[in-house]
């Protein structure tokens, strides 16, 4: 096997190794013999990467190297009277065991470096209790997709932004051993942060019971491992677009992807990467055609204006080596993304739409001791500092962009009123905020009616808010003997919350319009954690218990509790079951609610969640406990099976429930509730002799009082008889991610360096690389609600939507570019452009609303303005005005022109999934 | 993987020439209004509304005339400041104040003129449920660029020093960059009987210096301006014109105020008002429906439904009258300030009454005024008398 074959037979493989080692690292572990006795060969140094790591092996020859950091590594075995065995390239991935069994021969000659043989076998390795998905960069480059987050979407038990049915923001995202997390609004926001793939050596998924290690989260851990620079400078760049797709291949894509890394003086070895996308169309839409060809969307109807969106990663590091005990890496990421937001109401007036950007700035520092081969006390300790700042805006935009190359922009988006917002001025913001003018009735509409759009101001919202972070995190691995392993460790995580919120800024607060809201408040977050696992034979037991504590802190108005804490058990016991491994873990999560929940806000939406929403500064951590059960076998030597079974009982999450009588305000409560229960079915053929597959089914069960803490937790009706409000009684409903059937099948293929026929001294079809990928998944559910919105008819997700299904593919073409190595690739999603339905109206249960319900509004908007549009009226359309008088009046001539309006406005654009998306791209490495 | 390479030297240039490839852009969407006149000719009509369009007041730059028009189509009777192009086409300019936020009252916004540095003063009045007279109303400045951003600065109703209750400006005409003029007028709800409905009379008082340039702004009644029924000024000039109640003379006088001399006398041809000045000629209605009327406790006034339309040069004194080109009578005429031949003006219809014989027995005049506009005569005789 070669070196990449066995890379890629490591990139398809999952969980391998103790559930407590870092999420950076893993370890080298194996048996040294004599190779002309077979007997164990005690006393044996083991030295990885020249002493940073290694072991000396015991009577029986077993040496286990520990922390050893995900990637590829030296390997050195030595003994007086053996030739030292070599191995240039072990790969080690974070969190699982590369086992290499070594036999020395009795003569005291260096052999040439070898490629080791031995390879990861996560399947069978009774050490392994977690379950973890994993990706490596280099899988993620041969696959169609783009990003850590499309990576993780591949795995078992995803969806969305859910992870076994939990709601989202159930997750934490480990980088480097570091945890970060938004924990202002990590139910409704992003985090902030985009990891260039090409910085990544590794990311995974794990969604079992984690390591004692790692808190924040109560449904998974993503897991990223970044690179070290090399010893060599090399760098790479790329180049994506779909500018040769003219029509509707067309969306405006290009990606830029810059790639360096080296050493420096001293030693130190630095990697840097940017990755800078940008499409003129950020969220495309399989929507039909428009029903109307004056309909400016019919010209391109894939393409919505006003919804270009671009993003700019930067990511660098540097490695510091301080002598082989001890190092120093040190990190920084930048992400900025601007979004410019399609609002159907503003689809004539779209610079009234509005802008949103996010900015995210992690700057971290580790420090690692790692005590010498062969040490009594083999402790590696790492001291971690790392600072998170996140930044929010989204509102009115001073003036929309112009983009310069595509849809980048090059510039920062200006927004009206944002220093009121970053001032946190509530005092200022009751009076209209300056800029902002009432909204009004388009006159730019084809239809000319002053009915469903609006021009002349925009909706007045501004929502702004900063949420950053210092976080201290100690761990320490110590290995006492060769079958305990301690680790124990702890964080202090200094936070700062900053929020402010304002809607209607056209007009001044009162009775209609709620104040502008805002906080700035400082939580303190703690945690401490010790685990063992012991190893005896073929059985493997880990246990850990977790301490966490979060305050609000005593600058938060209303907090009375002080600090919250929580003690979380976990454990995980392994074992090997005639031939396949039988693995049965149990812990206990806790999270911080979102800190948006321990303020008020006021939100201006349509359904029936509250215009002011009261926080809760007394509000508890949301808790899960998690039960897995799981079964690994390999029925062949290239197959892995794996068998997980799992329920997840979800406690304490946030709800809002009735404020009073006023069913528009609520407060926040830990009142929901939920069970997620299911089995994932995971097939695996690794990859060889050019071909490798992975089909990963699901079956779940998700069920919940509610699936959002903004969605009042005892939906009101309206008792039709008494007129009164009734609230039904709290049981479970189908989450909103409660998707009972999912499949993703992963095909990846090679031609061989003779395949297919020469013409003329080439082989176009040799060397090509092919993966696609399938996915189906059952509909989810939404709840059917009465035409006015308010009130549900049935319970709650209590009808679905129909199936989903999309096939990817890519298809790449290596080649040589003097002495670099390029390539050129297709990507599609989509393959077929299925016409996926991903929402329908809650009140129909359409994509649609029906002509007769057009007609309706038609009807109403037309009673509402009936009056005439005069020739000199921006409203006049010439070819409306029957009689040719100057004048559009009179229900002949005016109603057809809402009729037009009302089938324009309720287009259902964002009820379809995304269409075919082609990107041809071109890679250079030197 | 070397033998494929000289088959795959194209690749880097396929992938130049897709980025020399432009993306295409997202359309955006547009007005669809109309961009000429509805029926080209003299006189153009440029408003074809059912609502009121009045108070026409050319822009400095010549290219539209703003105005206020009844907002009729929004279920919400604002009467809002539009500009409407010269010529004639759809609207490129409509303010109707608060609008959304403000869906219970009434916002009334005339008498606007527009300086040529892009202020505009005009009067802006609230009003709410059933009242007759505005609940608020205030005099103030913005721009054109930003209307909603309206400073207030003098409330209406109001008693200037030296002067009697003004309750409106009739028309504002800027001198320059810092100095407007306008007529005050007091306004009068008389009912026809006790049950009906009340009219709404605009009496002039007296007219009003604006100054800008001090550190406040102040409001200064000109002398000699009492009674006057319009009052023009034009830019550049230190000269005022006005009329007076039934009388058929046009006086001058300095801004600063002093006795008003006489410029023109229209003689048989009527009584004169609505003056506006641009390069060198005065612009008048002249005749018409206009008479005197009273009421025992509101006092006596000059009822007007609109005369004539003359163009007075200056310098040599002559005045021609502006053929009607239809049945209407017409006022408040407002030519366009860089001395070209437009003028627009307000057109009432004129509906006549006629016995079985044809001949004219009556005459009705509507109240509601559409905006036209007309050309200057060139070469027509002078006017007929003096």
């Amino acid at each position: 096997m070669t070196a990449r074959r066995l890379f890629l037979a490591a990139a398809f493989g999952f969980a391998a190794a103790g559930p407590a080692l870092a999420q950076t690292s893993g370890a080298i572990a194996g048996r040294v013999t004599d190779r002309s006795t077979g007997l164990p060969l005690a006393e044996v140094s083991v030295i990885v990467d020249h002493g940073v790591r290694g072991d000396v092996s015991d009577t029986a020859g077993r040496y286990r190297a520990r922390e050893v950091r995900s990637g590829w590594h030296h390997l050195r075995a030595q003994l007086i009277g053996f030739r030292p065995f070599v191995a240039e390239s072990v790969f080690v991935s974070a969190g699982q065991t590369t086992t290499l069994d070594i036999a020395l021969s009795p003569v005291a000659v260096t052999l040439d470096s070898l490629v080791v043989e031995a390879r990861v076998d996560p399947i069978l390795d009774p050490l392994a209790t977690r379950s973890e998905q994993t990706y490596t960069a280099e899988e993620i480059r041969r696959l169609p997709i783009s990003s850590v987050q499309e990576a993780i979407a591949l795995s078992a038990g995803t969806i969305e932004g859910s992870y076994r049915g939990g709601r989202v923001g159930q997750e934490s995202f480990i980088l480097d051993g570091l945890g970060i997390k938004n924990q202002l609004d990590a139910s409704t926001g992003e985090l902030g942060l985009r990891l260039p793939t090409d910085i990544l050596t590794e990311a995974s998924l794990v969604t079992n019971g984690f390591s004692a290690r790692y808190g924040q989260a109560v449904s998974g851990m993503i897991n990223a491992v970044t690179r070290d620079g090399g010893e060599r400078w090399a760098g790479g760049v790329r180049y994506e677009t779909d500018r040769p797709f003219s029509g509707a291949g067309d969306f405006g894509l290009d990606r830029v992807v810059l790639m360096a890394d080296g050493p420096l003086p001293l030693g130190i070895r630095a990697v840097g990467v940017l990755d800078a996308t940008a499409r003129l169309d950020a969220d495309p839409v399989n929507a039909p055609p428009p029903p109307d060809p004056r309909d400016p969307r019919a010209e391109q109807d894939w393409l919505l204006p006003h919804n270009a969106g671009e993003q700019y990663d930067l990511a660098a590091k540097l490695t510091i080596p301080l002598g082989l005990r001890h190092s120093i890496r040190l990190f920084g990421l930048r992400s900025i993304a601007q979004r410019l937001l399609f609002d159907q109401t503003f689809k004539y007036d779209t610079d009234l739409a509005p802008g949103q950007r996010l900015t995210g700035t992690l700057l971290s520092g580790h420090y690692q001791y790692a005590a010498a081969v062969g040490a009594s006390l083999p402790l590696v300790a790492d001291l971690r500092l790392g600072w998170f700042d996140r930044e929010f805006m989204r509102g009115e935009l001073v003036e929309t962009p112009d983009g310069r190359f595509g849809a980048f922009t090059g510039e920062r988006y200006a927004f009206l009123d944002e220093d009121l917002a970053r001032r946190q001025d509530t005092a200022a913001a009751a009076a209209p905020l300056p800029g902002y003018r009432a909204p009004l009735y388009s006159d730019r509409t084809v239809w000319g009616v002053p009915a469903f759009f609006l021009g002349t101001g925009s909706r007045g919202d501004l929502g702004w808010s900063r949420f950053n972070e210092l976080r201290a995190q100690f761990d320490a691995a110590l290995g006492t003997g060769r079958t305990t392993d301690l680790y124990v460790g702890g964080e202090v995580i200094d936070q700062r919350v900053r929020t402010f919120s304002r809607i209607q800024g056209w007009a001044p607060v009162g009775d209609t319009v709620p104040p502008a809201t805002a906080s700035d408040f400082s939580p303190l977050t703690m945690a401490a954690y010790a685990e063992a696992q012991v190893r005896v034979n073929d059985l493997a037991v880990t246990a850990g218990i977790r301490y966490d504590q979060f305050d609000p802190g005593a600058d938060l108005p209303g907090a009375q509790l002080g600090a919250r804490r929580r003690l979380n058990p976990r454990v995980g016991v392994s074992t090997v079951l005639r031939g396949a491994t039988f693995v049965a873990s149990y812990g206990r999560f806790s999270q911080s609610p979102d800190f948006q929940f321990l303020v008020d806000g006021s939100f201006d939406d349509t359904t029936r969640t509250g215009r002011f929403r009261r926080g809760n500064p007394n509000l508890g951590f949301e808790d899960s406990h998690q039960f897995e059960f799981s079964l690994r076998t390999r029925p062949r030597p290239l197959v892995a099976l794996r068998l997980n079974a799992y329920f997840k009982r979800l406690d304490g999450m946030v709800s809002s429930t009735p404020l009073g009588v006023d069913p528009d305000s609520s407060i926040f409560g830990n009142g929901d509730y939920g069970n997620v229960r299911g089995g994932e079915v995971i097939f695996e053929r690794e990859f060889h002799r050019g071909f490798g597959a992975r089909v990963a089914y699901t079956l779940q069960y998700a069920t919940a009082s509610s699936s959002s803490a903004y969605v009042t937790t005892r939906l009101p009706k309206i008792d039709p008889l008494t007129g009164d409000t009734v609230f039904p009684g709290k049981v479970d409903f189908p989450l909103d991610f409660d998707q009972r059937h999912t499949l993703i099948a992963l095909v990846q293929g090679e031609t061989h360096a003779l395949f297919g026929p020469a013409l003329g001294g080439l082989r176009p079809f040799a060397g090509l690389e092919g993966a696609e990928i399938f996915r189906y998944g059952s509909g989810l559910p939404y709840s059917r609600t009465d035409a006015s919105g308010d009130s549900l008819i049935g319970p709650p997700n209590d009808s679905r939507l129909p199936s989903t299904m999309t096939l990817d593919a890519l298809l790449r073409r290596p080649f040589a570019l003097g002495r670099a190595r390029a390539s050129v690739y297709l990507d599609v999603r989509n393959v077929f452009n299925r016409v996926n339905t991903v929402a329908v109206r809650r009140d129909t249960g359409t994509p649609n609303l029906p002509e007769d319900r057009i007609a309706e509004e038609a009807e109403f908007a037309y009673q509402e303005n009936p009056g005439p549009i005069p020739y000199e009226s921006a409203r006049y359309r010439p070819w409306a005005d029957a009689n040719g008088d100057g004048v559009i009046q009179g229900r002949d001539e005016l109603y057809p022109l809402y009729l037009s309006a009302a089938r324009d406005f309720y287009q259902p654009l964002f009820a379809y999934g995304t269409p075919r998306l082609l990107r041809l791209g071109v890679e250079v490495a030197f | 993987m070397t033998r494929a390479r000289p088959a795959l030297r194209s690749v880097p240039w396929i992938l130049l020439a897709a980025l020399a490839c432009g993306h295409e852009d997202p359309i955006e969407p547009g007005s669809g209004g109309a961009t000429g006149p509805f029926a080209p000719g003299d006189p153009v009509r440029l408003t074809l509304s059912p609502g009121y369009d009045r108070t026409p007041s050319w822009l400095p730059d010549g290219s539209g005339i703003i105005h206020s028009f009844d907002r009729t189509q929004s279920g919400q009777f604002d009467r809002c400041l539009g500009v409407v192009p010269a010529g004639g086409a759809s609207r490129t300019f409509e303010f109707c104040g608060a609008g959304a936020g403000s869906p219970d009252s009434l916002d009334a916004l005339e008498g606007a003129g527009a300086s040529a540095g892009g202020r505009l003063m005009f009067q802006w009045s609230q009003t709410s449920g059933v009242r007759t007279s505005p609940n608020s109303s205030a005099l103030g400045v913005a721009t054109l660029a930003s209307p909603w951003d309206f400073t207030p600065l003098l409330l209406m109703r109001n008693t200037l020093p030296g002067g009697r209750v003004h309750a409106r400006a009739a028309r504002v005409d800027w001198l320059d960059e810092d100095r407007a003029v306008y007529l005050g007028e007091d306004l009068l709800y008389p009912r026809a009987c006790s049950n009906c409905i009340p009219d709404t009379i605009p009496v002039g008082r007296e007219g009003v210096l604006v100054n800008l340039g001090g550190a406040a702004p102040s409001f200064t009644i000109i002398p000699g301006t009492e009674n006057a029924t319009s009052l023009a000024g034009t830019p550049g000039s230190e000269q005022l014109y006005l009329t007076l109640p039934l009388d058929t003379r046009v006086f001058r006088l300095p801004v600063t105020g002093g006795v008003p001399e006489v410029v023109h006398d229209f003689g048989a041809l009527g009584v004169v008002r609505d003056v506006a000045v641009a390069a060198g000629r005065l612009y008048a209605i002249v005749g018409g429906r206009v008479f005197a009327a009273g009421d025992p406790i509101l006092g006596t006034w000059q009822e007007d439904a609109g005369g004539m339309l003359y163009v007075l040069d200056l310098a040599s004194g002559s005045a021609t009258e502006v053929p009607m080109g239809g049945d209407r009578l017409l006022r408040r005429p407002y030519p366009d300030p860089t001395g070209g031949t437009g003028i627009a003006v307000e057109g009432y219809a004129l509906t006549l009454i006629r016995d079985d014989l044809g001949n004219v027995v009556d005459s009705l005049v509507s109240r509601v005024p559409d905006l036209w506009q007309y050309q200057r005569p060139a070469g027509l005789p002078a006017a007929r008398g003096r």
